[in-house]
């Protein structure tokens, strides 16, 4: 094994277990979970190129890991796999406060445009604070008050 | 912001949030940070249980991962259809003595892991064998066994200092630094099992040129804590582990 791959393959084993988790929390499917956590480290090996080290990279496994969620849930037939099999899919084990609100959180992100839906999950899912979600989003902590404004204003017209 | 929100958050605004809890167990914490986190869990029930189901996540967490290098050919395609496995991942499964990787990772590094030099271990818990990794919960009785690598030729040496602040020499048995050769994967003699102090507990290799004396080395630890500093020949990797109650 190349020195390389070496190297990646301690960075699999420190991060791959984040990456999964949110992304099963997100999906609501440890099979597309599991999908979702192989692209994410897939991508990083062929384009290392794409985490230029100008945050943690935690952060931008983050970034990475909620936007292809993202793209799964508004693809129309994951979207109809959810509302009709999700009592077939295999479980994410999780405990039950927690499995509502996820839930909860998948439905409201499938009505939301990607730069509300990013921070509902970093608010809602990650639970982080202004400054983390604006280190995420790479933008100002302003901006985030403004994006939550946002979308608290999309929600109460949905109502 | 209105009371009139999608969804409420579960934990409180002042709380640790995954992503910290992330960075913490990826090591990208500062010293400061890492203490005011420790200090807001063992105060607060709700991170304290969050942080209890993000370990379990991790300790379940099995998914291999292929690279390109193992399968020159491979294209993103459904995990289940996939057969290879990475080098040392394969071995665990075969329950030999794999070499276990646990990477220092600094936040300006990026891809680029720090270091010529590398500590792992594995655990044995109710007879079972698991890889450990940084920020794993271990319990008093359970066995602790040591992979060290260097890319260059060498003597290593394991200590530890636990949460009471009592400094141990787990490697190795004699009075000097063992030889390690270049490049070669060596699972160290002799494991080390547990005792009943609880919290984090920080376990330093230090990777020599000389065969350097290890009890000066411990007694140093033991006096310095986290000052502690490897001697001018010697490199050094730490890992953070954390000793919980057996439930």
């Amino acid at each position: 094994m190349s020195e390389r791959a070496a190297r990646f393959e301690d960075l699999y084993r420190l991060h791959a277990a984040s990456v999964h988790r949110r992304a099963a929390e997100l999906l609501g499917n440890p099979g597309d979970a599991r999908e979702v956590t192989q692209d994410v480290f897939t991508t990083l090996w062929e384009h290392p190129d794409q985490f230029a080290g100008r945050s943690a990279l935690t952060t931008f496994l983050y970034s990475a890991t909620t936007h292809a969620c993202l793209n799964r849930l508004r693809n129309q037939r994951s979207r109809l796999r959810l509302l009709a099999d999700h009592a077939a899919a295999e479980p994410v084990r999780t405990e039950p406060a927690r499995a509502e609100h996820l839930v909860a959180l998948r439905q409201l992100l499938q009505r939301l445009p990607d730069d509300l839906a990013k921070v509902a999950v970093y608010y809602y899912l990650d639970e982080m604070t202004y400054d983390e979600i604006a280190e995420t989003l790479g933008c100002s902590r302003r901006h985030v008050a403004n994006l939550l404004r946002r979308l608290l204003a999309s929600y109460e017209g949905q109502r | 912001m209105s009371n009139s929100q999608p969804l409420g958050r579960l934990r409180g605004e002042q709380c640790v949030s995954d992503q910290r809890f992330d960075r913490w167990f990826a090591g990208e914490l500062d010293a400061q940070a890492e203490h005011a986190l420790i200090q807001h869990v063992g105060a607060c029930a709700a991170c304290s249980e969050r942080q209890r189901q993000i370990e379990a996540a991790r300790s379940g967490f099995e998914l291999p991962f292929i690279s390109r290098e193992v399968t020159p050919a491979v294209k993103r395609r459904r995990p289940a259809r996939v057969a290879a496995l990475v080098g040392s991942v394969a071995a665990l499964a075969a329950a030999a003595a794999a070499a276990l990787w646990v990477a220092s990772v600094r936040p300006d590094d990026g891809l680029r892991v720090k270091g010529e030099h590398r500590l792992g271990f594995y655990v044995l818990h109710a007879g079972e064998v698991r890889q450990g990794a940084a920020g794993e919960a271990l319990m008093p009785g359970d066995s602790i066994r040591f992979v060290a690598r260097s890319t260059r030729s060498g003597y290593v040496t394991v200590l530890s200092r636990d949460g009471a602040g009592q400094a141990s020499v787990y490697y190795p048995a004699g009075e000097r630094a063992a030889p390690l050769p270049a490049g070669v994967e060596r699972t160290l003699d002799s494991a080390v099992v547990l005792d009943h102090t609880l919290g984090e507990e920080r376990l330093h290799a230090l990777f020599c040129r000389e065969p350097v004396l290890v009890q000066p080395l411990r007694s140093a630890l033991q006096a310095q804590g986290e000052a502690f500093r490897a001697p001018r020949e010697c490199d050094m990797e730490t890992i953070r582990v954390r000793k919980v109650p057996a439930p």
